[in-house]
């Protein structure tokens, strides 16, 4: 599926006057929709770089909504999902929910409660698309140090004197400074803290407890 | 006992006899039993206190031939005997221990002392003794001692190791057992050595070090520690050793104590157990697996005994039933040229069955004695016979006391060629009431299961339906609401707006196909049309609808003309139509709080329109308008109602040529539906 611009709301649904309805009443607010007859079709054209969220039949020929849950969720893909059900027990909307499901929402259904699932599903995806690329970014830059410049990151989030790491490394701490003011400039960081932030997104220190 | 060389107190003094007086109150009032005996043995002087402390008095001691010897316990004689004489030899001695036998017969631990007395000259003036009471302190050294050996036996006996080690982790003792499992010959081998100078390996006697250290350093003891040790012997034992710090008297950890035991035959026999547990659990599981198999199969066979049993208590029942009332008859009769019949001979089994006499059958008059309905039937049989043909017929008797008995009757004409005629007819007939009653039990079995099936159907197509009008209903109310939105845009869409009015009218006549596909369904269930007695059907309904009744707190009024015709229909549909329609009426007055709670189900009978079964609740009402949306489908006033109970309704009355409606109740009070029933021509074939 092309990259659109903004965020699109994928639904599914084996009902076809359902999966249109849906889609209509989503881009009557101005969001874009595609709609799919079932697992297979949707998992075809899947980008997981595509952000969006997933509006879900419960129960469908094929695989069913809640093992295209279980199926994103080992794939590591956090797409958010909102379930609709023409026919929902309790046991199943449990399991959708502990899935980490946005809504869990019974045919037929009042469009307001839809949308407001919608949204709720798009702006939890937008989060977690930032914080990738938060991430991912501080990972690149933590990717262009040299092993030694590493080391003495290592050394200063973890809040070690200039002569501390040079003893560490055993190097003079002339040179250390050197290698910090490289480090500070190759990760963009401003000043100490922010370079512990940095360390943290780009996994090379565990969160403080 | 040394030699003394040391002059005593009187070798100082040279005369003893100008203090004497000073020294004999320094004496005499001393705690301890002092005494001087002379060179030749005998007693000079004692003090007061061996009376204090022997019980016998300074006179009765000084003359005794045997002082001290005398007051010593008999076992110990022999040795203060002996140190006597070194005594009186000029010797000295010290803390000589020994019994007194004091004059009461008990007995006291004392410690004596000599020494020699010389005069200033250098004249030896015998020896001076001094004898302490020591019983107390002799107590308690045996009490410790006892306690010591005790203690010593302990630790040298139990099966469990035991050591001691000091602050530079040096062993300062242990017992056999762990000597042996260290690898030294004697405990007080190990005396002075490290863990690892022993029998263990670095590994181990590092942890051994280890232990020791947390002991010493944190004071605690550890307890139940469970390890693997490399034994002297070369044999892997699990022990379960326990470490305590030992104090100096100042209270500073001094070293460690530890006591190790060997649970290796323990854990072996642990396991050992826990093996025979999870045997024996399964062996139990197998046993109740078997004894579940056995149970169900045992089970099984009592079922199919039972069936059996049942089976064959019926058919003995029955068969009972048809021989008491089974008892066929035969006949002749003569046939006289004008068709007139004259009885040749009558078995007396027809006495019996009909209770007539058989004079009534006399003339072979059986529309007589015929059931009113089945005179036709009996009539036809006559004129077959009179043509020639035989006949085989079922037909009711109406015996003498009012009962009905069935019969069925074979009969043969017998045709004169000469006369061209029928001119005798023999016959034989049946009682089959029995027969007809048994049949008769069996449609109503039938009947109780097919209602079960259908009401079951009814619930499952509900279901089913539920479901199918779900989907379009969503689509519809979703495009809807859309469509709403997209009118309230400044310009609103068009295109979307067009394709959202689209699909409702697609998926509304979706819906329609479904409900019409119902109605085809209910069609389908083809009336299963059967004599119907209208009266029995609805007398039928009071026991079915008892319970709910009750639980509404409504009564249920029963009025039913005794005058209604026989007609045709399926009982179970119509029963279905009628349930309904009370339980709708007390539902209504549930709903509407209605003071009088009761539905009466009158039924009557009118030539033109039929029979019209009228069911009137006194609920809240119905508005004219109302009165014909009821009937459609998905229409519904209850909460949980589906909307399809009356719609079904006049399906049913439909199929069987009838009509049901609604109106206001009687005086306008509640609502009346009526369901009409037309009467088919009087056809009473059996």
């Amino acid at each position: 599926m092309t990259n659109a611009t903004g965020p699109v709301v994928f639904v599914v649904d084996d009902d076809l006057g359902v999966r249109h309805m849906i889609a209509r009443m989503v881009r009557s607010v101005g969001l874009t929709a595609r709609s799919f007859a079932c697992v297979s079709e949707f998992l075809a054209e899947f980008d997981p770089t595509q952000p969006g969220c997933l509006v879900l039949d419960v129960r469908m020929p094929g695989e069913s909504g809640l093992e295209l849950q279980g199926r994103l969720a080992e794939m590591g893909v956090q797409l958010p999902i909102v379930f609709i059900t023409g026919h929902g027990d309790v046991p199943m909307s449990v399991r959708a929910m502990k899935g980490g499901a946005i809504d869990f929402i019974e045919k037929p259904f009042h469009d307001q409660i839809l949308l407001d699932a919608i949204r709720t599903g798009l702006s939890r995806d937008a989060e977690q698309r930032r914080a990738e690329s938060a991430r991912a970014d501080a990972r690149n830059r933590f990717a262009r140090l040299t092993p030694r410049e590493r080391e003495v990151l290592v050394g200063v989030v973890a809040g070690l004197a200039n002569k501390q790491i040079a003893v560490r490394l055993g190097t003079t701490e002339q040179t250390i400074k050197l290698h910090r003011g490289r480090v500070m400039t190759k990760m963009q960081a401003e000043s100490v803290p922010d370079l512990v932030v940095l360390a943290q997104l780009a996994g090379v220190m565990e969160k403080p407890a | 006992m040394a030699e003394t060389t040391r002059p005593g107190e009187a070798d100082r003094e040279p005369d003893p006899g100008r203090h004497a007086w000073d020294f004999r109150a320094i004496a005499d009032s001393s705690y301890d039993l002092e005494s001087w005996i002379g060179p030749e043995g005998r007693l000079l002087w004692v003090n007061p206190a061996v009376e204090r402390l022997t019980g016998y008095s300074v006179a009765e001691c000084m003359a005794m031939d045997d002082y001290p010897v005398q007051l010593v316990h008999e076992d110990d004689r022999e040795h203060v005997r002996a140190a006597f004489r070194g005594a009186l030899a000029g010797t000295s001695g010290n803390d000589l221990s020994f019994r007194l036998r004091c004059k009461d017969g008990r007995v006291r631990w004392v410690a004596m002392s000599w020494q020699p007395v010389y005069a200033s000259d250098g004249q030896r003036l015998g020896s001076r003794s001094s004898i302490r009471d020591i019983t107390d302190r002799k107590q308690a050294e045996d009490a410790l001692l006892d306690e010591r050996r005790l203690l010593t036996s302990i630790i040298a006996h139990i099966p469990s190791g035991v050591f001691w080690k000091n602050r530079d982790f040096r062993y300062g003792g242990c017992n056999e057992a762990f000597a042996r499992s260290a690898g030294v010959e004697r405990p007080e081998d190990i005396v002075g050595k490290t863990d690892y100078e022993l029998a263990w390996e670095k590994q181990q006697a590092d942890y051994f070090r280890d232990c020791d250290r947390r002991v010493m350093e944190e004071d605690r003891a550890l307890l139940n520690i469970e390890e693997i040790e490399r034994q002297a012997d070369g044999r892997q034992a699990i022990l379960r050793t326990s470490k305590v710090p030992l104090h100096s008297e100042d209270g500073q950890v001094s070293g460690v104590l530890g006591i190790d035991t060997d649970i290796s035959d323990l854990k072996q026999v642990e396991n050992e157990l826990r093996l025979i547990r999870a045997e024996l659990e399964t062996r139990v599981e197998e046993r109740t697996a078997e004894l579940s198999t056995a149970n169900q199969q045992l089970r099984r066979e009592i079922e199919d005994r039972e069936r059996v049993e049942e089976a064959l208590r019926r058919s003995e029942e029955r068969y009972r039933l048809v021989s008491e009332l089974t008892s066929d008859y035969a006949y002749a009769f003569r046939v006289e040229p004008d068709g007139t019949c004259r009885a040749e001979w009558l078995t007396d089994a027809f006495v019996r069955i009909s209770k007539h006499a058989p004079s009534q059958l006399e003339r072979g008059d059986w529309a007589r004695i015929t059931h009113r309905d089945d005179v036709p039937v009996v009539e036809r049989r006559m004129r077959s016979l009179l043509a020639g043909r035989s006949v085989v017929n079922e037909f009711r008797i109406v015996a003498s006391d009012g009962q009905i008995r069935w019969l069925c009757d074979h009969a043969r004409p017998i045709w004169s060629e000469g006369e061209g005629r029928v001119v005798r007819i023999l016959g034989a007939a049946q009682d089959i009431t029995g027969r007809k009653q048994a049949e008769e039990e069996a449609r109503n079995h039938q009947a109780a299961l097919a209602r079960v099936n259908r009401l079951t159907n009814l619930g499952e197509l509900a279901a089913q339906l539920a479901h199918e009008l779900n989907q379009p209903l969503c689509t519809m109310m979703g495009n809807a609401q859309t469509a709403q939105r997209l009118l309230a845009a400044p310009s609103p869409d068009l295109v979307e707006l067009r394709g959202a009015l689209d699909d409702i009218v697609t998926f509304g006549n979706q819906a329609a196909t479904v409900i019409k596909r119902l109605r085809e369904f209910l069609r389908q269930q083809q009336p299963q049309p059967v004599l119907l007695n209208v009266q029995r059907m609805i007398e039928e309904i009071a026991g079915l609808i008892e319970a709910d009744a009750r639980q509404h707190s409504a009564r249920v009024l029963f009025e039913v003309a005794d005058d209604l015709p026989v007609t045709r229909g399926d009982p179970i549909q119509l029963q279905q139509v009628l349930l309904n329609l009370v339980r709708n009426g007390l539902e209504a007055m549930s709903q509407a709080g209605s003071q009088v709670r009761e539905v009466t189900v009158r039924a009557t009978y009118a030539r033109q329109e039929g029979i019209i079964i009228r069911v009137s609740d006194r609920g809240a009402g119905l508005s004219p308008e109302m009165s014909e949306r009821v009937f459609e489908p998905f229409f519904t006033t209850k909460p949980a109602g589906l909307g399809l109970g009356l719609a079904i309704c006049r399906s049913i009355a439909e199929a069987h040529g009838g009509r049901l409606w609604a109106e206001p109740g009687p005086g306008s009070e509640g609502t009346s539906f009526s369901l009409m029933l037309p009467v088919f021509g009087e056809e009473t074939t059996a």
